[in-house]
């Protein structure tokens, strides 16, 4: 502790001796970002976003690759929506893919992709806020279907000796959206139903003990989201049921997947989950406000009805309030707060009950020293159980002049535990600092350039080497040694170049490179982070021709990914590999719309040079896919 | 090769709606012809193809024609162990065509869609699963048309053909065409806009 208020203050100093943090630490996407990649769930904006270290086992769902890597460090997703908290998600995994909102009723997506105090909330991995839109006036309707098809099936030759098995079918997915909106209350209701594959062999051929009925994951979901002016100010509220493995719609059913990275096998399951958020804004005077969050999630997972393996049973609540108190002024603010978490999880396999009260106080400070410098100040200290963590922020923006701005922030502190699954709920000592420091040029009003440079170091972290092999007659991985290392250290460097450019009116396109690697550490550390690709490069071209047709077209480039636990696990076959090979991978949008837009038609090629990618060492190959979207909005179709 | 036909499918979408000015939808096409399948690979072991036949609809759009098609084509097994099949193909279409000489336009075309092989049931079929396989295809075709009234074409094209099949199938086609051209009444050119 005083170490950390040592560094806090030298952090202090020297950060209002330079210059001020742009957002270099998170991303905005707006609507038409995700119009032109004409979404078919919400986890394809990760294919916009190179900015993320991500995995997946399936491309459908995706976890930080900092998520479970060190285990008294996990680094997660968590989803907020219109900057409320949801606890979405099974464990400490949040799959945005099931979110139960309309890409079309989303105005933009906030995603802060470094340890970061937002709104009060600190999220330690990525933190993902979905702000919805403002319905059009009295009655809408919105219909979208979604299908889609990944290329490699036998066709005629399965009756020959080129016989092979079926790939993957996507969907369909379904979403039926309808709205009433006026002046002072809207209200949007969703009902999304989605069919996700689980034929991949990588998948099949080392879980044979699970049946994984009907080879799909069945998902619906419900969601209500109302928003209300009243004489006191601005409230939302966000309810939603989901539940995976039997279908709302038809009978087919349908078993989750849940990877467990530490014995690096799915579980099926079948989940319900029921949640509330509510936001209240309420308007003191000019300058003053208060904020009232309020939130309960309840999620109740089973195995399988027809696994055999009755482990994965639990049930798992959440309730958290928040209360804020905000004052702006025009070159001062101040943001002062205190939230208060219950988690009661109850795990049936291991017949204990964990309940925590994790109370917190946050507070923020905004101010200018000069007309064109900007600083901010952000602190949280959470209490979970018997430990405590606190994290800070200070960053600093100086704008030189319309085309120059040089932006500096820190951050300290610990990397405690968000969710509250960790197996060492009594070690919050993980401790990251971080320098980031960003140029942004903007050469003329459709041309910006970002230059920036982050230091991230991390310290007393816990790591548990495992060391996979798979073992064909048993068809398992199984885990033969594993090692724990302790006090581990390191530090990453990390540079970045994007380019902004708007060629046309409707012609825009971004062009980003980022470099990252170990610089020091203990040996260990750096054969761990050996899997985030060190380079990426992404481009993409925004095109609208015409106001009836749209498209897109995006290159992401990631390096070579070398995971350290599975570096026995290499199959003659090559299905599971210790080192996922640097990839290049072209997706491609096309939508032309009907009747004035309310009919949407959209094509979208993902991997369009058909080059076999793996997504993780013992996950799925993807090759050409190709996918259909038919949509149908329209818009204030009755009037009350 | 293939990377070629991909490169100018992108190239084709890019450059063509570089080059076209914004105009109204007034036309739609709809078209009727054969087609034959001439060329002989790994795929022509298996089976021979029989004439084929398909319809296209297309409407005017300022990058060129826009609009769908489906056709079919019966393949017969030339060995025993394998089935025989009706190649249905359903795809979405875009044509571009540029005047030669007097009536006569060059065409240039790309397809995309979804190519269904429905198998020939010998009672030996266990599930309806197996009575049918669908991929992802693409086509790339170019060709000549004569209109040889305001509202009447013939058009002759070669087209290549590539399925995503695990073991790629590629067939080139030759099509025999004819088409008729209508104005789109208000209620269609209102749906296309």
């Amino acid at each position: 502790m005083r170490r950390l208020i040592l560094i806090l203050k030298l952090c202090f100093l020297i950060s209002f001796g330079s210059v001020y943090s742009q957002t270099s630490d998170g991303i905005i996407l707006k609507a038409s970002d995700l119009e032109f990649i004409s979404l078919t769930k919400l986890s394809d904006i990760y294919s916009i976003l190179p900015q993320l270290d991500l995995y997946t086992t399936d491309g459908y769902r995706h976890s930080s690759l900092y998520g479970s890597l060190f285990s008294n460090a996990p680094q997660n997703v968590i989803v907020l929506i219109n900057g409320v908290k949801t606890n979405f998600g099974v464990w400490e995994k949040a799959n945005l893919s099931q979110f139960p909102v309309h890409p079309n009723s989303i105005d933009s997506i906030v995603i802060k992709y470094f340890p970061t105090i937002y709104l009060g909330e600190y999220s330690s991995g990525i933190l993902i806020d979905i702000i919805t839109n403002k319905p059009p006036e009295d009655l809408s309707l919105i219909l979208t279907y979604a299908t889609g098809n990944e290329t490699g099936d036998p066709g005629p030759y399965r009756y020959t000796e080129y016989f092979s098995d079926n790939v993957d079918q996507f969907g369909p997915n379904t979403i039926v959206t309808s709205s009433y909106g006026s002046e002072r209350f809207n209200v949007t209701f969703n009902f999304i139903d989605q069919v996700s594959p689980a034929t991949d062999p990588a998948i099949l051929k080392r879980a044979d003990d699970f049946m994984f009925q009907n080879y799909q994951v069945r998902y619906s979901g419900f969601s209500i989201n109302a928003s209300a002016m009243s004489g006191f100010g601005k409230h939302n509220l966000f309810a939603a049921y989901t539940k995976t493995g039997q279908a709302v719609v038809g009978f087919e059913y349908g078993a989750d997947l849940f990877f467990m990275d530490a014995v690096s096998t799915e579980i099926p399951y079948e989940n319900k989950s029921i949640l509330f958020s509510s936001g209240n804004e309420i308007q003191i005077d000019n300058n003053e406000k208060l904020n009232v969050d309020l939130n309960l999630s309840y999620t109740n997972t089973e195995q399988s009805k027809y696994s055999q393996d009755l482990s994965f049973n639990s049930e798992d609540l959440w309730f958290n309030s928040k209360i804020s108190y905000k004052y702006s002024a025009e070159i001062f603010g101040y943001n002062i707060g205190s939230s208060f978490s219950y988690q009661n999880f109850q795990p049936r396999f291991s017949n204990s009950d964990i309940s925590k009260n994790i109370p917190s106080f946050f507070a923020s400070l905004n101010f200018h020293t000069l007309k064109n410098l900007q600083h901010s100040m952000n602190l949280i200290y959470r209490v979970d159980n018997n430990s405590s963590g606190l994290f800070f922020d200070i960053a600093n923006k100086f704008r030189i002049n319309e085309t120059n701005c040089f932006s500096l922030s820190i951050k300290a502190g610990n990397l405690f535990n968000n969710i509250g699954y960790s197996t060492y709920q009594d070690e919050l000592n993980a401790f990251i600092t971080s320098l980031m420091l960003a140029y942004n040029y903007k050469y003329t009003q459709n041309t910006s350039f970002d230059i920036g440079f982050n230091l991230i170091s991390r310290s007393n972290l816990t790591y548990v080497l495992q060391d996979f092999i798979y073992n064909e007659t048993r068809r398992n991985i199984k885990n033969i040694q594993p090692q724990i290392f302790g006090s581990l250290k390191g530090i990453e460097g990390e540079y970045y170049l994007s380019i902004y450019n708007r060629l046309l009116n409707n012609l825009e396109q971004r062009f980003s490179y980022r470099y990252k690697s170990s610089l020091s550490g203990d040996e260990i550390f750096k054969q761990i982070v050996a899997r985030i690709p060190q380079h990426k490069i992404f481009y993409s071209i925004y095109y609208s021709p015409f106001s009836d047709l749209t498209g897109s077209l995006t290159l992401s480039y990631s390096s070579l990914q070398k995971w350290i636990e599975y570096r026995n696990i290499d199959t003659e076959d090559g299905l599971y590999v210790s080192e996922l090979k640097d990839n290049l991978l072209i997706n491609l949008s096309l939508t032309k719309k009907f009747w004035d837009g309310k009919i949407k038609i959209s094509g979208m090629i993902n991997n369009l040079f058909n080059n076999r990618i793996q997504y993780h060492p013992v996950g799925s190959t993807f090759d050409l896919t190709f996918f259909l979207k038919a949509e149908a909005e329209l818009e204030s179709i009755f009037k009350f | 090769m293939k990377k070629i036909f991909q490169i100018i499918t992108i190239l084709l979408f890019v450059s063509g709606s570089f080059s076209f000015p914004q105009s109204e939808n007034k036309l739609i096409h709809i078209s009727l012809g054969a087609k034959n399948n001439f060329n002989n690979n790994d795929f022509h072991h298996y089976w021979e193809s029989v004439i084929g036949f398909g319809t296209e609809f297309r409407f005017e759009h300022a990058i060129g024609e826009l609009g769908g098609g489906l056709s079919i084509m019966r393949f017969d097994k030339k060995i025993e162990s394998a089935k025989s099949f009706y190649g249905v193909d359903y795809y979405f279409l875009y044509r571009n065509s540029f005047r030669l000489v007097g009536n006569t336009e060059i065409i240039l075309g790309f397809d995309a869609g979804i190519f269904e092989f429905r198998f020939d049931d010998d009672g030996d079929l266990q599930s309806s699963a197996e009575k049918n396989e669908r991929e992802f295809a693409i086509k790339i075709m170019t060709g000549l048309s004569y209109a040889f009234s305001d509202s009447w074409k013939v058009e002759l094209t070669t087209a290549y053909n590539h399925i995503y099949t695990k073991k790629k199938i590629e067939l080139f086609y030759l099509n025999l065409g004819l088409i008729k051209s209508f104005s789109a009444p208000e209620w269609l050119k209102d749906f296309l806009e």
